[in-house]
């Protein structure tokens, strides 16, 4: 286990809601920490009986929201004049991540959700593109209720074995992560599939 | 479309499909990592039959004194203390802590702070919480 870890979960098993609430929040906003097994931790520490498992989830919820929304904010309210006093180019590839997001700006923020550190990145372009505030908070919301709990609840259904099997999850969580760096990148190219585009055609 | 703009645009789809490549690259390495993950965990009966799974999970917020090895450096003594079950004074008592923070310190701070180095306090601790075993019983 590596240090940042090891001090991450003896924070949380000292300060407990407090800690879990700084660690998510943060890594919400921007730094790069090991949340999911932090989240998988206070799973397993909730089916334990030392933490409760609903404010463990309330407490996760409202840092991880509040540390997207503060992403949000923060890109729209500085994102434009910062790109322009520093003369930022922006290349093409990002205009058509951009143009993607403004065409389907649910899906999204909802699925990036799942994805690690995509939902910072969607979280920066949402608000850098100024999706509304309403959509940007009812899909982030929705998608982190779901993502945060089936961590936490995996947590709690394995308890005891949460170690063993954090290895195992990390690889899964960086195989979610390349699908998505694939599909940003097929995204970008513009290529379509050859049957999506008959299809489209005949349509 | 100019020529420069054309070069540009030509340029980035050859970096898009390096990207594309790597990133491919990257998926299989992982998807191997994940196979010798998954053998390991086998190995060590932690994926067995579906009957043994269930079983082993039904149980898994329980530990026993018999799982003491399971103490980790990063765990506070409150948490030792809760998951084992024991007195809070018991711990502090037998492995005789004089810490005023106790039981919300951890055992790597409590090494570090008592001069003492974990390969000693550990194994300690696990005799401890094993040796609890027949009074709790």
């Amino acid at each position: 286990m590596n240090e940042i870890l090891a001090a991450l979960l003896s924070f949380l098993l000292l300060y407990k809601y407090v800690a879990l609430f700084l660690i998510i929040f943060f890594s919400a906003v921007i730094l790069p920490l090991p949340d999911n097994t932090v989240l998988l931790a206070a799973g397993a520490f909730a089916s334990q009986g030392y933490l409760s498992f609903w404010l463990s989830f309330i407490t996760v919820l409202l840092a991880n929201v509040l540390g997207d929304c503060f992403d949000y904010f923060l890109a729209k309210r500085y994102g434009p004049s910062v790109t322009k006093r520093l003369h930022v180019k922006i290349p093409w590839y990002i205009d058509r991540l951009d143009r993607y997001i403004r065409n389907h700006p649910r899906k999204t923020i909802f699925f990036t959700r799942f994805i690690g550190t995509a939902d910072v990145i969607a979280n920066l372009l949402a608000g850098f593109i100024k999706v509304s505030w309403q959509e940007f908070l009812l899909w982030d919301t929705l998608g982190n209720i779901l993502s945060l709990f089936y961590i936490l609840y995996l947590g709690y259904f394995l308890g005891i074995y949460w170690m063993t099997f954090s290895g195992i999850l990390s690889i899964v969580g960086w195989i979610f992560f390349v699908i998505f760096a694939i599909a940003v990148i097929t995204i970008v190219s513009g290529y379509r599939p050859r049957l999506l585009t008959k299809k489209i055609t005949d349509a | 479309m100019s020529d420069a703009h054309h070069h540009g645009y030509a340029g980035m789809n050859r970096f898009l499909k390096i990207a594309f490549a790597i990133a491919v690259l990257a998926l299989a390495v992982l998807f191997f990592l994940f196979l010798g993950q998954y053998r390991t965990l086998q190995r060590e009966h932690y994926l067995g039959t579906r009957s043994s799974m269930l079983t082993a999970l039904k149980s898994r917020g329980a530990v026993t004194p018999a799982d003491a090895t399971f103490i980790q450096p990063w765990m506070t003594f409150d948490y030792v203390n809760h998951i084992f079950s024991l007195p809070p004074a018991y711990l502090q008592a037998t492995i005789a802590i004089t810490d005023a923070r106790y039981p919300r310190l951890t055992i790597e701070e409590y090494a570090e702070d008592a001069h003492l180095s974990l390969s000693t306090l550990l194994p300690q601790l696990q005799q401890a919480v094993a040796s609890h075993a027949p009074q709790s019983q």
